[in-house]
């Protein structure tokens, strides 16, 4: 299936590869790291994966067997009976072993789920001596997604079956307990599905192992405490997880399982959702939901004004997300930036935004009368400040594959020049090529009956009947003068809603591009006059006129895309708050600074319990990999123990085996205490070469940078300056556009200088500390390219190596939708980080993670060398390859076909891989000139106070005709301002204390106001007056401003009076008259 | 009341409120024959400062007596700083007053102060806050317990019985117990817990005739689901004149009036009247029914439209405006005091936090935790839970009177009993059951009206439900 250059690709990569683990294993079989043996193991497959997560040898070999022939489903549910019944004897170990097997092959040996998402599975006597199977899960479970949450509460089933263990019978008053507990959990985190109560009921009263779960959150249930079997009162976030949008959402797939295995016990399944309403309803608002402050709103749903569809994918779209014009960006005062998220109407949830120039841009109402399309970013910062109304936001462009992902109808396409050059045969062809202009367009469509040409082709679905006889009635008093059509100004209205571009001349509107309006109004020109000479008889405008002119017109942009911000683009290294450069516990000798420096000179000697080891040379005890009194290596003796520190010495004799001067070293940062179950330290030599190079540490011992995803399937070699030795060198044929190989990557420049840091600080440890060659030699960030990174999402454990080809400026990282899938992410707004290979190689150990719940997630438990299109996240296969949408396609939005109707012709990646056998030599439909063109930062970023960002945001509401910016105030105050208000004001009477000598923590101020910890009298507030007033300003302001509903108007009242009888400070909270008199 | 005119008898009355009186008040009351108007000096600020002055009486001299009582309510003026210190002053005194009754009892005489304590042998008697509660590996219970400068660890061992006692965090205790040294620090392994508890007292029974008060709570005017039927039902029995309605003479509206603004998310979906203003001008025309020599008194809660932090203020004068002459605005909490009785009031969001804790309480069954409220003489001993508490120099909640009746709501539940002499109540609600009651599968019990007689044990219970 691989074709000839991935065969090539691969080896340059597989090269690299074992380069850098040969350097890394030396390094560490010299016994100075805490363990000599490299932790990131290399798996080359999902079997291979699942084999070295979950620990159990030799399961991979029968896991491709069965591979061969059965579904993943089929092979988790076979699988996990196999090692159930190889583990046997332990019937605890082999119920516990058989469940995360089953569960990491169903998320694909890459997601944390298996590891993270059970905590236990257990066997449990009951009164009468009989046994069940108690499962507990935890929240990290979500990640694995509903099937394979309820296929895990299967496979303890059938695993509790061949062991001979009973099944689990819930009392009444338990069942209540996960009704109540459920019901709750939805009021707080907001589940996917919330069964009924008979539901609930049904599943739990007949599941015959336990569904558990640890109190995971901080609320607690009210009823139903203190029950025998379920030892928490707290929320179990896990079980409400599995219980509703595992075996309950999922009903249906569940049956097919079970009535496969025969499980008859779960046919009760079958009553399930009887009451489930289809989620049909309408789903356009959601994403106003939750409006947040600062994050403006683009459109509102299917409005005139908004982002108006197109069909198609560019080069730097699909997988999630979509591309707009960049001057789009710019016009909506750069709040959209490239790899910025918003949320949309459709055909998802949400979507990564990435630059296409090659669709239309925004149409805005400058303050001089003058209606213009905005056609560069130079003229849209130019008018900035001339704006008077944004009146078209331009077009998004959404791919095929994305609505095939969501399963999403097709809507009516917007009638486009792709689709009109169907119409084109013969003589017309050349205008494939060539624009044709207004006189000709009308021409030729009355000549060989084809559509209008689009551009000539207004919003005429957007005007009423009465809008259209005025417009006619206006029309039939103007006049043509020097080529421009002179009209009354009382037709502004109706040009704006048309989006025909005019001018303010001296009391009329100058209009251009007058011809197609005059003859789809019904007009023909004689002797330069217009002459009305069409009628209509059609209620409908688009209908009306198609009859007035005689000629076809298609609806131009009939589906608008409403939308509003979501999560700014990202792009930084990752620091552990506060920042840390060494694993080193220093207690709180450090300050709260947690400087290693200063806690040598407060208090050098101290005693912690760390994990012992011993100094092979002198038999000194102690925590450290290289003996602090001779410099010999040490012998981890893998247990805890009390032992003292002599944090100066340590500090000196790692400076000096470094060659190191004191001096040179201005901050080094360690942390409180380890988190660790063994409690394992880390060389304090990495940690004086890190601060050295000013780059911080991750919990697991790695350097990360973390970015947004964001696609690219093919990249210009102008756009990346790259010279055509180094696009040959890469393995790239030297031509100026190229399509990305799966595992390439291009990365932000200011990543790139984080990572030449962190290639200097590894040959300074290579060299100083290992005493072996450098490996990098980088100088400039140039140097990078072509070197390999590990790319690792939260949430997984697994890895995917991929290569470095070339900086953007954007905040995001560019790479095949391939690449990101592997990582189980998709670009509508997710993020996750890379790392240096040999740095994560030699720095990265399990004795590092924290033992605490989803300590193991974004840990690089293991590597994929190799992508494997089976094996990445099947999203990614509905990402579409054409050239061009064919006509069929347009034809099926028109009569809004499920996508799936049409996936054998749309060339998506499954099919590519199906027909082709490959799925390299793909195409796209829209170009782009570069892939920077666009908005860096997003205004939400670039501005510092909340204050201007709301100002900007409600500008930005009045701006544009596509939002009501009297209901986003509305919605900005009341899902926004007045629950943080409220709900500081409440807990200002409930906070805790601190002490900000020793940073403890008070649920309440002791009674002699000292600390009881450390005797300081520095206690203070943890919430302040300011904090609840925070938003005071602004919702006044808002209220005076724009028209909000009158309860929401006795809410900020209520609020106002209610903190001005509260708190008597210094600054006076109101002044105006805002007493409960003025309610009437 | 009897007519006191005799100097004796005057002291006497005011000794046993704990308040001394100058010899020129003193002077002034027989004077001015005031014998009937001295529980009226009892006010609030009187009983603080433990002194009745001649310009306290003189007020009263000054308004001149109307056929139906008109009361002095005293509403501290309290804000808060965002400073420590005004938590930190709450907490010493609410610590000090609580002391003050704890070491009343005679098995707390002699105590140390912790710091002496450490220093001590052998038996030694505490009283402290409690900061901590926890239970050690081995299931005994430990506390950490502060006093103003010190504070120390007890232990409540398994073998004594004593790790199932329930103890709150901030609960004031007195501990009797011996110290032990052996360790790095002393602790206290303690034999008896002390609280402030509630007297035992006989309900002296006088041979009057009945003196009614009504205890009315959550109205919920404004809401869809205040029961307007059931309401004007239970007017219309007041205004009949039977027999025991002609005997009532103080109705307590004990919270949540009305139903209010912005108190949950969605809540004008559950609205029939949406300004806060009209709630209560529809509330002030139900209550303008009830014949004014009726006494009628109104406590805010939570839904109403004053701070919801408290101790919280009353109304404000344009609220009051609405009602007749005969209503009483209360802050909320309040000890009333009517016919020489103490009627404490408060609207009950603490009870909440306490039904969490308490073992075996519910929503349903909510008595065991007003007990428990009364036996630590608190009305809101857990800081930190669901109820705001305003910090000041003065902790509000401390229930320095043994309150003959105490009125509580908020619950929505109906129950009734009687603690060491005292009558509680947690009143009845107008409001049928409301969704969020539904999905906590919670049904109140409506519309009833309790009504104690203040000279004798007798209640009567009048449901106006609908049948």
């Amino acid at each position: 299936m691989i074709d000839h250059n991935l065969d090539k690709y691969n080896k340059i990569l597989e090269n690299k590869v074992s380069e850098c683990y040969q350097i890394a294993e030396e390094a560490r079989s010299l016994g100075k790291d805490v363990s000599t043996e490299v932790e990131i193991p290399l798996a080359n497959d999902m079997a291979e994966r699942v084999e070295k997560l979950i620990q159990i040898d030799g399961i991979a070999d029968d896991i491709r067997e069965l591979s061969k022939t059965m579904s993943r489903e089929e092979v988790s549910l076979a699988i996990s009976r196999k090692v159930a019944e190889r583990l046997k004897d332990d019937r605890r170990l082999a119920l516990e072993k058989s469940v995360r097997v089953g569960l990491a092959i169903l998320t694909e040996g890459i997601l944390v789920a298996p590891l993270e998402g059970i905590k236990t599975v257990d066997i449990v006597s009951n009164d009468d001596g009989t046994e069940y199977v108690d499962i507990v899960y935890s929240g990290p479970i979500r990640s694995a997604g509903g099937t394979a949450q309820a296929l895990s509460v299967l496979m303890a089933d059938i695993v509790r079956r061949e062991l001979n263990i009973g099944s689990f019978k819930a009392t009444d008053e338990e069942i209540e307990r996960y009704i109540e507990e459920i019901q709750a959990y939805n009021r707080s985190k907001h589940l996917q599905y919330l069964p009924t109560p008979e539901e609930i009921r049904l599943v739990i009263g007949n599941s015959p192992v336990m569904i558990d779960g640890e109190g995971s959150e901080e609320e607690e249930i009210s009823g139903h405490r203190d029950m025998r079997r379920i030892p928490t009162n707290r929320i179990r976030g896990g079980m409400c997880l599995v219980l509703c949008e595992g075996l309950i959402q999922k009903s249906r797939k569940v049956l097919k399982y079970t009535s496969l295995m025969k499980m008859e016990e779960w046919n009760i399944l079958e009553n399930i959702g009887k009451n489930k309403k289809e989620e049909k309803g309408d789903n356009s608002q959601k994403y106003l939901r939750d409006i947040i402050a600062g994050r403006p709103v683009f459109g509102y749903p299917n409005r005139p004004g908004g982002f108006r569809l197109r069909y198609g994918r560019s080069r730097l779209s699909g997988l999630a997300a979509a591309s707009i014009n960049p001057v789009s960006m710019y016009i909506v005062d750069e709040f959209i930036a490239i790899g910025s998220q918003i949320k949309v109407e459709l055909p998802g949830k949400a979507a990564a935004i990435t630059p296409c120039d090659t669709i239309d841009g925004p149409t805005v109402l400058l303050k001089s009368g003058e209606h213009k399309k905005i056609k560069t970013i130079e003229e849209a910062i130019a008018v900035k400040e001339e704006v008077a109304e944004i009146t078209d936001l331009g077009e998004i462009l959404i791919a095929y594959g994305d609505f095939l992902e969501n399963n999403k109808n097709l809507v009516t396409s917007p009638f486009t020049v792709e689709w009109w050059s169907y119409y084109l045969k013969g003589d017309l062809q050349k205008y494939m090529e060539k624009k044709p202009d207004q006189f000709e367009a009308i021409e030729i469509s009355k000549k060989y009956g084809i559509p209008l040409y689009p551009e000539y082709d207004y919003y005429w679905h957007d005007i009423t009947e009465d809008e259209l006889n005025s417009l006619i009635s206006v029309l039939e008093r103007s006049r043509l003068h020097d080529g421009n059509l002179y009209i009354d100004t009382d037709a502004q209205d109706i040009l704006i809603k048309l989006g025909i571009e005019f001018k303010q001349i001296s009391g009329s509107l100058e209009i251009a591009e007058y011809y197609p309006l005059l003859v789809c109004t019904g007009f023909s020109i004689e002797n330069n006059i217009p002459v009305k000479t069409g009628s209509y008889s059609s209620h409908n405008v688009l209908e009306a006129v198609n009859q007035l002119s005689g000629i076809t017109i298609k609806a131009r942009s009939p589906i608008r895309v409403g939308a509003r911000l979501g999560r700014p683009e990202k792009a930084g290294d990752r620091k552990m708050k506060p920042k840390v450069h060494s694993l080193f516990p220093i207690l709180n000798y450090g300050d709260n600074r947690r400087s290693i420096l200063n806690a040598a000179k407060n208090k050098s000697e101290y005693s912690i319990e760390l994990n012992e080891r011993i100094c092979k040379n002198c038999g000194n005890e102690t925590p450290l990999t290289v003996c602090e009194n001779c410099g010999s290596v040490t012998y981890n003796q893998k247990r805890l123990k009390k032992m003292n520190i002599d944090l100066s010495m340590v500090l000196e004799r790692a400076e000096s085996r470094l060659n190191i001067k004191p001096d040179q070293v201005k901050d080094l940062k360690g942390v409180k205490k380890l988190m660790s179950r063994n409690c394992a330290v880390e060389p304090m030599e990495k940690g004086i070469l890190r601060s050295i190079h000013d780059i911080s540490i991750n919990k697991d011992g790695t350097c990360r940078y973390d970015m947004s995803d964001i696609p690219i399937t093919h990249f210009k070699k102008s756009e990346l300056n790259l010279t055509s030795e180094q696009l040959i060198e890469l393995g790239y044929p030297d031509r100026e556009l190229n399509e990305i190989y799966p595992q390439d990557i291009i990365i932000p420049e200011d990543s790139a200088k984080y990572l030449l840091n962190v290639a200097n600080f590894v040959d300074d440890m290579l060299v100083r500390y290992y005493n072996l060659q450098p490996y990098y030699s980088c100088h400039s960030i140039d140097d990078l390219i072509g070197e390999l990174v590990i790319g690792l999402a939260p949430h997984t454990s697994g890895g995917i190596v991929s290569r470095i080809i070339g900086f953007s400026k954007v905040s995001g990282c560019y790479a095949h939708p391939f690449y990101h899938a592997a990582k189980r992410r998709n670009c509508d707004g997710d993020e996750d980080s890379i790392m240096l290979l040999l740095e994560g190689l030699l720095d990265f150990s399990r004795d590092f993670l924290p033992s605490t719940t989803g300590g193991l997630m974004d840990a690089p438990l293991v590597l994929s060398a190799f992508l494997d299109p089976e094996e990445v996240d099947k999203e990614a296969m509905n990402v579409d390859t054409l050239w061009k949408y064919p006509l069929e396609f347009y034809e099926a939005t028109e009569q809004g076909l499920p996508p799936s109707k049409i996936e054998s012709i749309m060339l998506t990646m499954k099919s590519k891989i199906q027909t082709q056998g490959i799925y390299t030599d793909s195409g796209f439909s829209f170009d782009t000139a570069n892939l920077n063109a666009g908005v860096l930062m997003s205004a939400y970023k670039s501005i510092d106070s909340m204050q201007e960002k709301i100002e900007k945001q409600l500008g930005l509401a009045t701006k544009l005709l596509s939002v009501d910016e009297n209901d986003v105030a509305a919605r900005v105050i009341s899902s926004h301002f007045l629950p943080d208000m409220f709900g500081n004001m409440r807990s200002f009477f409930t906070q805790e204390f601190r002490c900000t000598k020793c940073n403890t923590k008070f649920r309440r101020v002791p009674l002699s106001g000292k600390c009881l910890k450390c005797g300081s009298d520095n206690i203070i507030l943890t919430i302040h007056h300011g904090s609840i007033i925070k938003y005071l300003k602004e919702t006044e302001k808002v209220m005076d401003e724009y028209n909000l509903p009158i309860y929401l108007q006795y809410q900020i009242r209520r609020l106002i009076d209610s903190i001005d009888n509260t708190f008597d400070v210094a600054e006076p909270v109101k002044v105006e008259e805002t007493t409960l008199e003025s309610f009437k | 009341m009897d007519l006191i005119e005799n100097r004796k008898e005057v002291l006497v009355y005011f000794q046993s409120k704990g308040i001394m009186v100058t010899k020129k008040a003193l002077d002034v009351i027989l004077d001015s024959s005031m014998g009937e108007l001295l529980p009226k000096m009892v006010t609030q600020e009187v009983l603080d400062t433990g002194f009745l002055t001649e310009n306290d009486v003189i007020k009263l001299i000054r308004s001149p007596q109307r056929k139906k009582m008109d009361f002095e309510v005293y509403i501290p003026d309290i804000k808060a700083h965002s400073s420590v210190e005004d938590f930190q002053e709450m907490f010493m005194d609410r610590y000090e007053r609580l002391k003050k009754i704890i070491v009343q009892s005679s098995e707390m005489r002699g105590t140390y102060t912790i710091k002496s304590a450490k220093k001590a042998q052998g038996k030694v008697k505490i009283v402290g806050m409690v900061s901590e509660v926890s239970t050690t590996k081995n299931g005994h219970k430990r506390l950490l317990l502060e006093d103003l400068d010190d504070n120390i660890n007890v232990f409540l061992l398994k073998g004594k019985g004593m790790n199932n006692e329930l103890i709150l965090e901030d609960e004031v205790l007195g501990v009797i117990g011996s110290v032990s040294n052996t360790g790095k620090d002393p602790v206290l392994f303690a034999d008896e817990i002390i609280r402030p508890d509630i007297p035992y007292k006989l309900i002296d029974e006088q041979k009057k005739d009945p003196v009614f008060v009504a205890s009315l709570s959550d109205i919920h005017v404004g809401s869809k689901t205040f029961r307007k039927n059931d309401f004007m039902k239970m007017i219309s029995w007041i205004k009949a004149s039977e027999e025991e309605a002609s005997k009532l003479k103080y109705l307590i509206l004990s919270g949540d009036v009305v139903d209010g603004i912005g108190v949950y998310p969605g809540q004008d979906k559950d609205l029939e009247i949406l300004n806060p203003y009209e709630q209560y001008e529809k509330l002030a025309e139900y209550v303008n029914m009830v014949p004014d020599d009726v006494n009628v008194f109104i406590m805010p809660g939570n839904h109403d439209i004053v701070r919801l932090a408290e101790p919280q203020p009353v109304f404000s004068q344009k609220i009051k405006n609405f009602f007749n002459e005969n209503v009483t605005l209360l802050p909320n909490p309040y000890n009333l005091v009517l016919e020489n009785k103490n009627v404490l009031v408060y609207h009950g969001m603490s009870l909440n936090d306490m039904i969490e804790l308490v073992p075996g309480a519910s929503y349903a069954s909510v008595g065991s935790s007003i007990e428990e409220l009364l036996k630590r003489r608190h009305l809101a001993p857990v800081y930190g839970g669901k109820t705001p508490i305003i910090p000041s120099k003065r902790d509000y909640h401390v229930i320095d009177q043994v309150p003959d009746i105490f009125i509580t709501g908020h619950i929505h539940s109906f129950s009734q009993g009687s603690y060491r002499g005292v009558r509680y109540i947690n009143a009845s609600t107008w409001q049928s059951q409301t969704d969020y009651q539904k999905m906590m599968n919670f049904s109140p019990n409506p519309s009833i009206m309790t009504l104690f007689d203040l000279n004798s044990k007798t209640q009567i219970i009048k449901d106006f439900k609908e049948s």
